[in-house]
């Protein structure tokens, strides 16, 4: 204690820094959130910061931790479990399951920290919107159809249309469309173009509503969905309108904006993503320190997340969406939660670093030595 | 919880054992570290190998226990392969320094040692209540092992290593940093385990420990194999050893 500050000082200090600068924001709409967006989103940015900071240390603390672990494992720890395991990947895997625990509830503990200190700030205003994604980063063009261009304009590219479970409520709001105009062709001012969502019953539309809007290119819209009657499945549809230049939307920013029981799910939703990135990578740090060393297992750990952080290493890595999330939930939305791809790269991480510390206790179990 | 092997075959049986490390530059080396031991031990005896530092002892006992593998040659426990998994709960080991979970307490590590062996849980804590009081360290019970002195490492490190009563039990150094008191418990637990039918195998160049046997090991081979009282010679033994290199 007499040495210097105890970690704990230094961890609380990461943290509450970014939320004093945000509790001191005013709760003016900020310059480049989406236009129409509520005010008073300064509990969104409050997460944005706080989690911003989380996620970066304890990606560090979680490589260096799991890979001096690991190192530990193969270089102290085999002596006198080498000697006991049964199995030694059930032993690894004992050992990285226990780590992944320990990251889950140790995010889950700074996750009430977070949502503690956004309920303390400025009061969120408006109803909480969760986001997600539609074209999943693809541009879009829509054209009118046209006898020599039979194309019927689609709205997920790869997929005819987009369905949705939503059952009308008085005491909900409806769910909402943004999208982002990005061009036009030609020297056309605007673009019709006509949103309609049908209920499915049977593989037939029983019921169907449709808006039409002008869209120009000028930032981010917002549009009400039109939602028919009943409880079916819902198929939403964009069209181009019957005359005007093709228009292209941006894949990244057109989402479906459906409500949420509460804007604190924003912090489940990050520690969900965080849980998935951190875990990971104390995962394969694990088995990483084990092979190559603390020092070297940790950089190589690190290394493979910060790619991750790149488009080259598609969606197989937390780190390839935190930056979106992140930037969802400084709009003042909920991100969405988890995709397959990135539940595959988690648990291949986890395979990977238990295979590695299993190699580490050289074990040979049930096996002779041939004389 | 003492273990029988079947009739007829020695409790150790080592045939033609060789190891080797990687040396040099990008390990392209070989450094012979055990070259063909051939070595028996019975039920109740008490076999000493003694050996200068380097000399391989450390070595063959982490084949033995099985935290390294052989290169070649045969190693038997009760007529089993040294891998078997049969074989995990008849040895005990002691292993050099304090390989052991540093962060956890004293009775916690034993029952978590315990529990690894399958040990009946009500056992496994009254197996480790017990030792720790008869190493001396019921008081530490709750203490990190990571904050023991030396002679208490070695003290905790011999409860853990007869925590299941094993039939064979290997001691690296097993008096390293103990006082009187720790030479007592130590000679305590030692009879205990030979009386039970146990057969004990020492690595050590101490020369006080009681033994039946005392093998030699120079350079990776046993040159010599008398009673006890060549513990006491040596000294003269590596020198004419060494000279005859």
């Amino acid at each position: 204690m007499g040495r210097g500050l105890p970690l704990w000082s230094g961890i609380t200090l990461c943290l509450l820094l970014p939320a004093w600068a945000f509790w001191s924001s005013t709760s003016e709409t900020m310059p480049g959130s989406i236009a129409g967006l509520d005010a008073g989103n300064t509990p969104g940015l409050l997460r944005q910061g706080l989690w911003g900071s989380i996620g970066s240390f304890m990606l560090i603390a979680a490589t260096w931790k799991g890979s001096r672990a690991g190192y530990l494992f193969a270089n102290r720890d085999r002596s006198w479990l080498s000697t006991r395991l049964d199995s030694a990947v059930g032993g690894a895997f004992a050992l990285v399951v226990g780590g992944v625990f320990a990251a889950a509830i140790a995010l889950l503990g700074l996750a009430a920290g977070v949502e503690f200190a956004s309920a303390l700030g400025p009061a969120q205003v408006g109803q909480a919107f969760g986001k997600e994604h539609a074209l999943h980063g693809q541009s879009l063009v829509l054209v009118s159809a046209t006898p020599d261009n039979a194309m019927e304009a689609a709205w997920i590219v790869g997929d005819a249309k987009e369905r949705l479970d939503y059952v009308a409520s008085k005491d909900v709001p409806a769910p909402q469309l943004s999208f982002m105009p990005t061009s036009l062709a030609g020297d056309g001012p605007s673009a019709l173009i006509t949103i309609s969502a049908a209920r499915i019953a049977d593989g037939k539309a029983v019921a169907e509503q449709t808006t039409s809007l002008t869209v120009r290119v000028r930032g981010t819209r917002r549009v009400l969905l039109p939602i028919p009657e009943g409880s079916g499945q819902l198929l939403i549809t964009v069209r181009h309108g019957e005359d005007g230049p093709p228009l292209r939307l941006s894949g990244e920013h057109s989402a479906l904006l459906l409500p949420r029981a509460s804007h604190h799910l924003a912090s489940l939703a990050l520690w969900q993503h965080a849980f998935l990135w951190i875990a990971g990578a104390g995962a394969i740090a694990l088995g990483l320190g084990a092979r190559l060393g603390a020092g070297l297992g940790m950089s190589l750990a690190l290394a493979i997340q910060v790619a991750g952080l790149g488009p080259a290493a598609g969606t197989y890595l937390g780190g390839s969406v935190w930056l979106d999330v992140l930037a969802t939930a400084g709009q003042g939305f909920v991100p969405s939660s988890w995709t397959a791809p990135l539940v595959m790269g988690f648990g291949l991480q986890v395979v990977i670093g238990t295979l590695l510390l299993a190699s580490a206790l050289r074990i040979q179990a049930g096996k002779g030595r041939a004389s | 919880m003492a273990q029988t092997h079947p009739m007829g075959h020695p409790l150790l049986c080592i045939r033609n054992l060789t190891k080797s490390y990687p040396t040099g530059l990008f390990s392209l080396g070989k450094t012979d570290v055990l070259c063909g031991i051939d070595f028996e031990l019975e039920a109740g005896q008490v076999k000493t190998v003694a050996g200068p530092n380097g000399s391989g002892k450390s070595t063959l006992l982490r084949i033995l226990s099985g935290v390294e593998s052989a290169e070649t040659g045969e190693v038997l426990v009760g007529g089993q392969p040294i891998t078997a998994r049969a074989n995990r709960m008849r040895i005990g080991y002691l292993p050099d320094g304090a390989p052991f979970p540093l962060e956890l307490p004293a009775k916690r590590s034993l029952e978590l040692f315990g529990a690894l062996l399958h040990m009946p849980r009500a056992l496994c804590k009254s197996r480790a209540t017990e030792l720790l009081e008869r190493v001396g360290l019921a008081s530490e019970a709750k203490r990190p092992i990571g904050q023991f002195s030396k002679g208490m490492l070695r003290r905790f490190a011999l409860a853990q290593a007869v925590l299941h009563k094993p039939a064979l039990l290997l001691l690296d150094e097993p008096t390293d940093g103990l006082d009187a008191e720790g030479f007592g418990v130590f000679d305590e637990l030692l009879s205990e385990a030979r009386d039970g039918g146990a057969g004990v195998l020492i690595a050590t160049h101490v020369a006080d420990l009681p033994c039946d046997e005392v093998s030699v090991l120079w350079k990776g081979k046993i040159e010599r194999t008398g009673g006890h009282e060549l513990l006491a010679t040596l000294l003269e033994l590596y020198r004419e050893l060494g000279s005859k290199a």
